[in-house]
């Protein structure tokens, strides 16, 4: 009853308020929406509000609060108690869904979104944090992509509004944003710290109420920041290359070797790049088994690959042709890295299993020597002569011969064994990732 | 519709048209409940699952009343269902002290939880051996103040909507379980208040607590995956419901696959490990908890082929270290916690093709067990164990016999064997004799769910089959059953990947891989405000069957003791197997909706009852013949004199402290109970049990005309056959003449008005063959099904030379009145390795058919 009232009253006091349900059924284009502001979540009611949210990892704790004092209006607002725990080094995350066909709604449609609004009271005692972004696709139960949001502060005890401007051009997102992920952006995530505890009690408690799509007049205008030279593939240079990696949790054993890595000024740490201004620096965080062959990782993403000039070789050139980038070893020791690349390509094996093959190659492993920089160099015909491996769970080899692997490349991965880690965090610079000839 | 947009236009079209809204009103009164004669209130079986939709015969239903009879320490249900003709808008649900029969002690209303049953839809039945139909069926139970709170409690008109009463008579247990504060065995009645608004019904009540203990000590062991994706439906994703899904568990007798979801594995996540798993197994019904399983990618070298192969592995580092702390953390509290810790890994090798990798994973097992006893001995210090020999070589020994409790999910493999000490088969690989053989020397035997008639724990499968789970696995010693997910939320993908869903409870029940139900035995409690999670009527009937093993088991165990004591042989399973004759054979359960599995349940209670009297009563063995007569051996403490149907039975003879009784019963009825009564210090105890319903025997005449061609003509005639049964002058028997051929069988078909007759109330044939051959011959029936002309395995047997008793049990056609069996194939053959593409010429001869029913 509450709801009804309260949709009456934003009809009858401002035609271009519109309520959640009346965007439903057909997915909205933005021309219907242009101007209007959309509730999206008021949490009066259990379904959808909260009923169609989605916790990632670790996330604490979602539930429906009575108390008034935290509500912004209406009866009721969402309690957010958010951990993360000590047991994994992720931020907790939740998100809404723009699409849900139990509850007949679709909003996914973000070409004239111009912010999303909404107020976070902080009932803890110390500010708070809360990252603001997009879901652009949802894969499975707890595995979904999104685009870099934006980070506020939520000062203690007060009622703090958040506006999220969807800019889909900022160079933080746009070297994955296409026209198509605009018009089907599947979700609303937040985001906020990491406790290290795993228990309710030690979460902060944020209430939020009020959540609204507030669109423009017209659509978006997007540019295609993802712009390579000949033969690059990522120098660092341009701010979206320094979106297009991270530490990769999936293929590393250990959480005490999840390395650090972030764009850095080279002149600033007193090495000379090979090619500009900017590297990445790779810090090594170190392991304690001696015996481990489990292969920390930073993962590149595949359009580097994809959007790049390494689908184009000619096969007849593949002998001549590297793939290369440097490493500068800040260490007294030489160290041993790996290369693995992945397929990206949707197969099913000899039983019509699905599989997820990749490449690895135990030859494409190189020593960085010390205290200089090291040039690494893949020839393309060894690329393309490796042998798929089925998924994980399966390990067996698979034939190649089916599937293309230098015409449809996947992310690739700079690897080490945790072994190598022992004895201290290591710290590398690494640049230049491009193909070479001859 | 969803409700936002129904709630709009509402508003938009309420604002001109306020009388719309008052005709409105004005019809919800009109179709709304006004008097109790508008509302059927009805019992049933407690075991059944009330659609909701569904209009049921009249036959089905009893007088609404509650009368349950239980013993003291487990947990019973019982149902009322509402049927109002129309709407209710309201009703409420309140249960009242019970009060015992010596007028002072009281049964607490708070140890009667009452529970609205949630309906979940059903659009394809997959179990379709259970003759089960679409529709909305029962499954989750929600606390009634939640529905209440939430304003559930209102019924549609004509649907039927069930309420559960669960009766808890659990002692209360001390802070460290050494002491239990037990309820008071007697009769207990009062009554349940269903209030309409418009009138009030009473449910009378009558609740009898026998004397008779359930263990709160859990002698089984389980694992029941429990990482699934329950975040979403009770949008918490922390430790605190992480535990209350341990707890939920436990509750239910039943072991979590995982304390925690993540892991660091360094010292302190380690230390949290050991802690946590202290907190739950302290507890007597949490008898085994699992590893924290993480994998890693290891390059292993096979010992004896030198080949390195890279496979991906139970995390070594990870394992030893909880081991070590595990150790430590029980040493500490003095509570050996090794032997309770299991783990299930290797999943399905077999069919799977991962001969290597479980070898693999073989050896890194043993390396790493070897490295902690090698520890042991040498350090330990390190464990609290220094000066203490005795705990040393405890410790080591719960290390090494580790290996007995790493759980293989996958059927007997003689590859494989030499690696895998703990097989756990879906139960249907438990069926026979010959596939029991195969597990008989593993130390805890395993087996997980199947498809019905085996063990299922999908939502429409009838709640017997789960219920009887319990008395398979007294029967055959399985000490570990597995089911591989209690909390998945998520639809299923592909490759072990699920979707988010948005609906946890009005949502259709296929979320698996055609089944109903699977990878979900809970529901979430978040969006009804509770901290835990909503259970289901599965569960409870699960509950029940293994509160029912522990009333067996103790048995077991008393019959035990009582051999030991007299010297006498007591074949305990026998007894056992013979209660259970009623509910399963094999491990196929039979689907019956009636009083079977309450009159089972009941001799079970007197059975345990007679023998915790003075007089120790046991049956300590029982034996069928092939013609329908049951001979009992009873034995009586003492000098008690043991009554059958009221005469006292003089076939007797006495041992060390006592006298065993010969009790036979024929059957010659409709219906067959074995009933002994005792008296003994004033009181009087009986034990009444089912043996079966009367018998048919068809001669061989019977059939002279009932075996035809199918692959091959038999050639039929009648003979006599006091040659091959000297003992039986004048009998005729069916001699089936089978030509020769150049396939491997020789088919033919058995046909005609008995196969056509075959009832559902059936329950086995008997065949009594006679094979004149000098070698063995293997027959594999089949039958076919009338409706789909489907054709089903029902046996292979082997014919020795000479006289041969054949059963069939007939549970495996799951005969039913649209199910009925249109003809059985008979393979015949000596090929028994599958070589020979020829069959020579042979003589069968068929006594007669021996018919069995229920």
């Amino acid at each position: 009853m509450k709801t009804m009232k309260k949709l009456l009253s934003l009809l009858l006091v401002a035609t271009t308020i519109l309520s959640f349900g009346a965007c439903k059924k057909e997915k909205d284009s933005a021309g219907e929406n242009a101007g209007a502001t959309v509730i999206f979540r008021d949490f009066e009611n259990w379904g959808p509000d909260f009923q169609t949210t989605q916790l990632m990892l670790n996330f604490g704790k979602v539930s429906r609060n009575e108390e008034l004092e935290f509500v912004r209006s209406g009866a009721y607002s969402c309690k957010i108690q958010p951990l993360g725990t000590r047991e994994t080094n992720t931020k907790p995350m939740l998100y809404w869904p723009t699409i849900s066909t139990t509850f007949d709604y679709d909003v996914s449609d973000f070409k004239n979104l111009d912010y999303i609004s909404f107020w976070m009271y902080n009932a803890s005692e110390e500010m708070e944090k809360v990252t603001v972004g997009m879901v652009t696709g949802i894969e499975t139960v707890d595995k979904i992509s999104t685009l870099s949001g934006d980070t506020f502060s939520l000062p203690s005890k007060q009622w703090t509004q958040v506006r999220y401007y969807i800019d889909f051009n900022a160079a933080a997102i746009a070297s994955k944003v296409t026209p198509e992920m605009i018009s089907n952006v599947q979700g609303i995530y937040l985001q906020f710290e990491n406790t290290q505890s795993s228990y309710v009690k030690d979460a902060p408690v944020l209430y939020l109420d009020d959540m609204k799509l507030c669109y423009k007049t017209k659509d978006a205008e997007i540019k295609d920041a993802f712009v390579l030279e000949p033969n690059e593939i990522c120098d660092f240079e341009r701010v979206f290359q320094w979106y297009t990696f991270k530490p990769n949790i999936a293929y590393t054993g250990s959480e005490l070797c999840i390395p650090e890595v972030k764009v850095v000024k080279a002149s600033e740490h007193d090495i000379a790049t090979t090619s500009g201004q900017y590297a990445m620096q790779l810090t090594v965080k170190s392991g304690t088994d001696t015996t481990s062959t489990k292969q920390p990782c930073v993962s590149f993403i595949k359009e580097l690959l994809q959007r790049s000039d390494f689908t184009k070789i000619d096969p007849k050139d593949y002998d001549n042709t590297y793939f290369s980038f440097d490493v500068y070893n800040v260490q007294e020791e030489q160290f041993r890295f790996y290369v693995w690349f992945h397929a990206d390509v949707t197969a099913t094996d000899e039983n019509g299993q699905p599989i997820n093959p990749y490449v690895f190659r135990t030859e494409f492993d190189f020593y960085a020597q010390p205290k200089t920089w090291t040039t690494f160099k893949i020839p393309f015909s060894k690329i393309n002569s490796a042998s798929y491996i089925k998924d994980q769970k399966h390990r067996s080899v698979y034939n190649e011969s089916a599937y293309a692997k230098i015409k449809t490349p996947g992310e690739f991965n700079l690897c080490w064994l945790e072994k190598d880690t022992v004895g201290g965090d290591k710290v590398f610079y690494v640049d230049n990732i491009r193909i070479t000839q001859g | 519709m969803n409700k936002f947009k129904r709630l709009l236009s509402l508003g938009i079209c309420g604002m001109m048209m306020f009388s719309v809204a008052c005709k409105d009103d004005e019809v919800e009164t009109l179709n709304t409940v006004t008097s109790a004669s508008e509302v059927q209130i009805w019992s049933c079986l407690p075991t059944l699952k009330i659609l909701k939709e569904k209009e049921y015969d009249e036959s089905i239903k009893t007088e609404p009343a509650i009368d349950m009879v239980v013993a003291n320490g487990e947990y019973e249900n019982s149902q009322i269902i509402i049927t109002p003709e129309k709407d209710v808008t309201e009703y409420t649900v309140t249960a009242f002290d019970l009060v015992h029969e010596d007028g002072e002690t009281v049964f607490p209303k708070d140890r009667i939880d009452v529970y609205k049953q949630k309906y979940m839809i059903i659009e394809s039945i997959f179990e379709t051996a259970t003759g089960a139909e679409t529709g909305y069926y029962p499954d989750a139970i929600l606390p009634f103040d939640a529905a209440v709170k939430y304003k559930e409690n209102t019924i549609v008109a004509n649907e039927n909507q069930g309420i559960t009463f669960r009766f808890d008579m659990t002692p209360t247990a001390n802070e460290d379980y050494t002491e239990y504060d037990w309820v008071k065995a007697g009769v207990y009645t009062g009554k349940i208040k269903l209030d309409f608004k418009v009138f009030e019904k009473e449910i009378p009540v009558r609740l009898e607590i026998l004397d008779v203990r359930v263990s709160q000590e859990n002698n089984l062991l389980t694992i029941m995956g429990s990482n699934g994706s329950y975040q979403n439906g009770e949008l918490n994703y922390s430790q605190d419901m992480q535990d209350a899904y341990t707890q939920a568990l436990i509750d239910y007798r039943l072991a979590p696959s995982a304390l925690m979801r993540n892991r660091k594995g360094d010292a302190e996540s380690v230390q949290f490990f050991a802690d946590k798993a202290y907190e739950f197994l302290r507890n007597p019904k949490c008898s085994n908890l699992c590893f924290f399983v993480k994998n890693e990618t290891v390059i292993y070298t096979d010992p004896d082929t030198n080949e390195e192969i890279t496979l991906t592995s139970f995390d070594r580092a990870l394992f030893m270290a909880d081991m070590r702390a595990i150790i430590k953390k029980s040493v500490e509290k003095n509570l050996n916690m090794v032997d309770k810790m299991t783990a299930q890994y290797v999943d399905e090798p077999v069919s799977h093709n991962r001969f290597n990798e479980t070898k693999a994973q073989w050896f890194i097992l043993q390396e790493c067990l070897e490295t902690i006893v090698s520890e042991i001995e040498n350090t330990p210090e390190e464990f609290g164990l220094q000066d203490n020999p005795e705990g040393q070589a405890e410790y080591i020994e719960s290390v090494r016999s580790f290996v007995d409790r790493f759980v293989v999910t996958e059927h007997y493999n003689e590859q494989y064997a030499p690696y895998v000490k703990c097989w756990c088969p879906n139960a249907n690989g438990y069926d026979t004799p010959e596939q029991r053989a195969q597990y008989a020397e593993q130390k805890q035997k395993w087996f997980y769910h199947s498809k019905a008639p085996y063990p299922c724990f999908n939502t429409e499968v009838d709640a017997v089959n789960l219920r009887s789970i319990g008395w398979i696995m007294a029967e055959y010693d399985v000490k570990g059953l597995l089911y591989w997910a209690t909390n998945i939320m998520g639809r299923f993908m592909k490759d072990n990947k699920y979707a988010p869903i948005d609906d946890y409870y009005d949502s259709n029940v296929f979320r698996y891989t055609n089944s109903n139900g699977n990878g979900y035995l809970f529901y979430p409690g978040g969006q009804y405000g509770l901290d835990v999670p909503v259970s289901t009527l599965r569960l409870e009937a699960l509950r029940d069957g293994l509160e029912e093993y522990e009333l067996l088991y103790a048995l077991e165990q008393t019959y035990t003791d009582i051999e030991a004591r007299t010297g006498e042989d007591f074949n305990t399973k026998a007894s056992i197997s013979e209660l259970g004759s009623a509910l399963y054979n094999g491990t196929k359960i039979y689907n019956k909706n009636d009083q079977t599995f309450l009159d089972t349940r009941s001799a079970l209670l007197q059975l345990a009852n007679c023998t915790a009297s003075p007089a120790q009563m046991c049956i300590m063995d029982s034996q069928e013949d092939d013609y329908g007569k049951n001979t009992y051996k009873v034995y009586l403490k003492g000098d008690t004199v043991l009554k059958s149907n009221g005469e006292e039975v003089t076939n007797k003879k006495q041992v060390a402290d006592g006298y065993i009784y010969t009790v036979e019963v024929m059957r010659s009825q409709e219906e067959n109970l074995l009933n002994l009564s005792f008296e003994i210090d004033g009181q009087t105890y009986t034990y009444k049990q089912s043996v079966g319903g009367k018998i048919a025997i068809c001669d061989a005449s019977t059939f002279t005309t009932s075996f035809v061609k199918q692959g091959v003509k038999p050639t039929l005639s009648l003979v006599d056959g006091n040659a091959f049964y000297p003992s039986e002058t004048g009998i005729q028997v069916l001699k089936m003449s089978l030509p020769n051929t150049n396939t491997p069988d020789q088919v033919i078909r058995f046909e005609g008005d008995f196969i056509a007759g075959l009832q559902p109330e059936n329950r086995k044939l008997i065949l009594h063959f006679y094979n004149p051959n000098e070698t063995d011959i293997m027959i594999t029936f089949k039958g076919k099904k009338k409706e789909n002309g489907i054709y089903i395995d029902v046996t292979t047997i082997t014919l020795t030379p000479g006289q041969n008793s054949v059963t069939l049990d007939l549970s495996a056609l799951s005969i039913t009145e649209t199910g009925i069996v249109e003809h059985l194939l008979l393979y015949i053959t000596d090929n028994k390795d599958g070589t020979k593409n020829a069959q020579v010429a042979r003589d069968l001869y068929l006594k007669d058919i021996v018919v069995y029913y229920n």
